[in-house]
């Protein structure tokens, strides 16, 4: 049996867990981080998808990071593509606000893209500047 | 675990016994019947009052601790469903008559409890007696209605913000003695998870933690960390609460006498 810890690492702060559990297998301790994750980002998938839970053996050695985006059961269903994309700009570190204006702007590209396809003078902006390919 | 509680020496003086809120809400002459039935026990954490294969015949008041209700679900899970401190009493009356037990009450948070056996409490022909068992009954069905709305929506952070402000509340606000695991086990999530989201409500002054004792400088701040469940389940709907109205020795009514 060997402890390891998991430390939740929000943004610029990161919370210790002083205490650890003990477990058989590495494969043990990841479940339990994979557990946590999803205890601690139910109901506010969107808020925490940047987080990350470090999980650290005895010697404070860091074993893995895990970024909760990547257990987001929200993005199951999206296609993979897409759920890649949150899971980079998550891992960023980029803001929930970041996220959404990526998101934003991308739709406005395609919105922009078939308005060209179909010849209609339009223009696509997103905060006064111009969406262009 | 079997039932262990140890009796204890001190006596049944109108004092202790007022320390559960029911029990101070009743009459002089109630409490007076009451009373000699009424035996102080100390009662440990994890003790198992009553379940399913162990129906106790008993009713509890504590005067400190807590009793937490739920229904065994499999081997080790015990989610409360609700929960009951000095604002209440619980046991043999929440059952129907003659039919088997579905419920088990175990031992939240230690302390001393009076405990009386129901075929005395509802011996005695007295409407404050059945004004009591039922507002002792609402109070469980109140919670366990939010628990189970609680649960299906809000965050594991406001979750835990709403059990500390509870249980501080009944403790008078002041101290709570509570281990981690106590929490994780009440909640429903694991020990890790009440870890990070404690360490991070202690970081930032919400709480203080120490020795498995939890203290809140600010109850407020808590307040709003907490889902708003915790409103729902506001003083007002404690059966102490209730009874002191009904019994006429409530807060409303010392105006008018
Ligand atoms: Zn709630």
């Amino acid at each position: 049996m060997k402890r390891y810890f998991f430390h939740l690492k929000k943004g610029h702060e990161t919370i210790i867990d002083p205490r650890g559990e003990t477990f058989a297998s590495k494969q043990d301790a990841y479940d339990h981080g994979v557990a946590v994750i999803q205890e601690l980002m139910r109901y506010r998938e969107l808020a925490s998808r940047s987080w990350q839970l470090e999980i650290c053996d005895e010697d404070r050695c860091v074993q893995c990071r895990l970024l909760f985006a990547s257990y987001d059961p929200a993005l199951e269903k999206v296609p993979p593509q897409v759920r890649r994309t949150v899971e980079i700009v998550s891992h960023s570190r980029a803001s929930l606000s970041d996220t959404i204006a990526a998101l934003n702007r991308s739709l406005l590209e395609v919105k922009a893209t078939l308005a060209r396809a179909n010849n209609m003078p339009f223009l696509a902006t997103y905060e006064g500047q111009r969406v262009e390919q | 675990m079997t039932v262990q509680l140890v009796p204890t020496k001190a006596g049944n003086t109108d004092t202790a016994l007022r320390r559960n809120g029911c029990l101070a809400a009743l009459s002089p002459e109630t409490l007076a019947h009451l009373k000699p039935y009424l035996k102080r026990q100390d009662v440990l954490e994890g003790t198992i009052l009553w379940d399913p294969e162990q129906p106790s015949s008993d009713v509890y008041f504590p005067a400190t601790g807590v009793i937490a209700i739920g229904v065994p679900l499999r081997e080790g899970s015990n989610v409360e469903s609700a929960s009951v401190g000095p604002e209440g009493a619980a046991g043999a009356f929440l059952e129907a008559e003659n039919e088997q037990a579905l419920t088990r009450g175990v031992v939240q948070i230690g302390g001393d409890f009076y405990r009386i056996s129901a075929a005395h409490l509802s011996g005695l022909p007295n409407r404050e007696i059945l004004a009591l068992q039922t507002f002792c009954k609402d109070w469980i069905l109140l919670q366990a209605q939010q628990r189970a709305a609680c649960n299906a929506v809000h965050t594991a952070e406001q979750r835990l913000a709403r059990w500390l402000l509870q249980n501080l509340e009944r403790a008078n606000g002041t101290e709570l003695r509570a281990t981690q695991e106590l929490i994780a086990d009440a909640l429903g999530i694991r020990r890790t998870t009440v870890t990070l989201i404690a360490q991070s409500f202690q970081a930032k002054g919400h709480i203080q933690y120490r020795r498995g004792t939890i203290s809140a400088p600010d109850p407020q701040r808590l307040a709003k960390l907490s889902c708003e469940c915790h409103a729902g389940l506001s003083k007002g709907h404690w059966p102490s609460q209730r009874l002191a109205s009904f019994s006429g020795r409530g807060p409303a009514h010392r105006r008018e006498a």
